[in-house]
């Protein structure tokens, strides 16, 4: 019941968000209105790594404390990471087109990306592989946290090496940063962005809690 | 025009695949914890 409230608060978030990028937010002078795309594609990167976070923190949590409900979470976590890093490198495409004339560059910030969405979708079949849970919790634990290191050289990738990704608009330094309007849009998109991350997660766990106690009636079955 | 409806349909066709898949994956388990405690429930009452 309470993650269809969250649900409903995710879509009503979304319609703001559109609302806030193509109502809203002005039409940026150079690009025109491809730039548009940028809002659901910063979000989308942002909510990647915040999952990839969860992740990271939840990997820890299991090594500590040998919970296998910190690594349902980690594996829950991961996979709606690479739902929004796969959204992420596929928006970032078809703004590249138009705008630099390439579908793709070898760029720092574009391959750093790239290897983080293998990482994680290896971190995910990792898990297909190992039968026994507590053998595939550990290994999937040390694989999530190597595999976060990406995640904050890929956020400084773009403040630290200038190649043709465009400079960081959110904690860029001086010079950086957008119309006052254009932040508002991307910050409303943002929080939906939250919102809808907070719906999948809650989505995804209560799968992963009916499919163990599948497991568990299966096991109940055959014993007897 | 066409980038941006290409970017905005790609976000919108993967969530909304994403979460088709996770509600067909619920129900499908739904109906096997239903099987299961059926069987359970019919082995007991053999064995009763």
């Amino acid at each position: 019941m309470a993650n269809r409230t969250i649900g409903v608060a995710s879509l009503l978030g979304m319609l703001t968000a559109l609302w806030a990028v193509f109502v809203y937010a002005p039409t940026e002078a150079t690009m025109g209105i491809v730039q548009r795309i940028f809002y659901f594609h910063v979000s989308a990167a942002l909510m990647g790594f915040f999952a990839f976070f969860v992740v990271f923190v939840s990997s820890i949590a299991f090594l500590l404390k040998r919970d296998l409900a910190w690594d349902r979470i980690a594996r829950c976590s991961a996979e709606i990471g690479v739902l929004f890093a796969s959204i992420n490198l596929a928006t970032g495409i078809l703004w590249a087109k138009p705008i630099w004339g390439i579908w793709w560059t070898w760029d720092a910030r574009l391959t750093l990306q790239l290897l983080l969405w293998i990482l994680f979708v290896s971190y995910i079949m990792l898990g297909a592989y190992i039968a026994e849970p507590m053998k595939r919790a550990a290994l999937q634990a040390v694989f999530g946290i190597l595999a976060f290191i990406d995640v904050p050289i890929n956020f400084m990738a773009i403040r630290w090496w200038r190649t043709q990704h465009p400079s960081p608009v959110i904690l860029g330094g001086e010079g950086s940063g957008l119309d006052i309007d254009m932040y508002i849009a991307l910050i409303i998109t943002m929080a939906a962005f939250m919102l809808l991350y907070t719906y999948l997660l809650g989505h995804r766990l209560a799968v992963e809690r009916t499919q163990e106690e599948v497991e568990y009636f299966e096991q109940l079955v055959h014993s007897q | 025009m066409n980038w941006l409806v290409a970017a905005y349909s790609v976000f919108f066709i993967g969530i909304f695949a994403y979460t088709l898949m996770m509600s067909r994956k619920q129900k499908d388990l739904d109906r096997r914890i239903e099987e299961l405690r059926s069987l359970i429930k019919e082995s007991d009452l053999h064995d009763s």
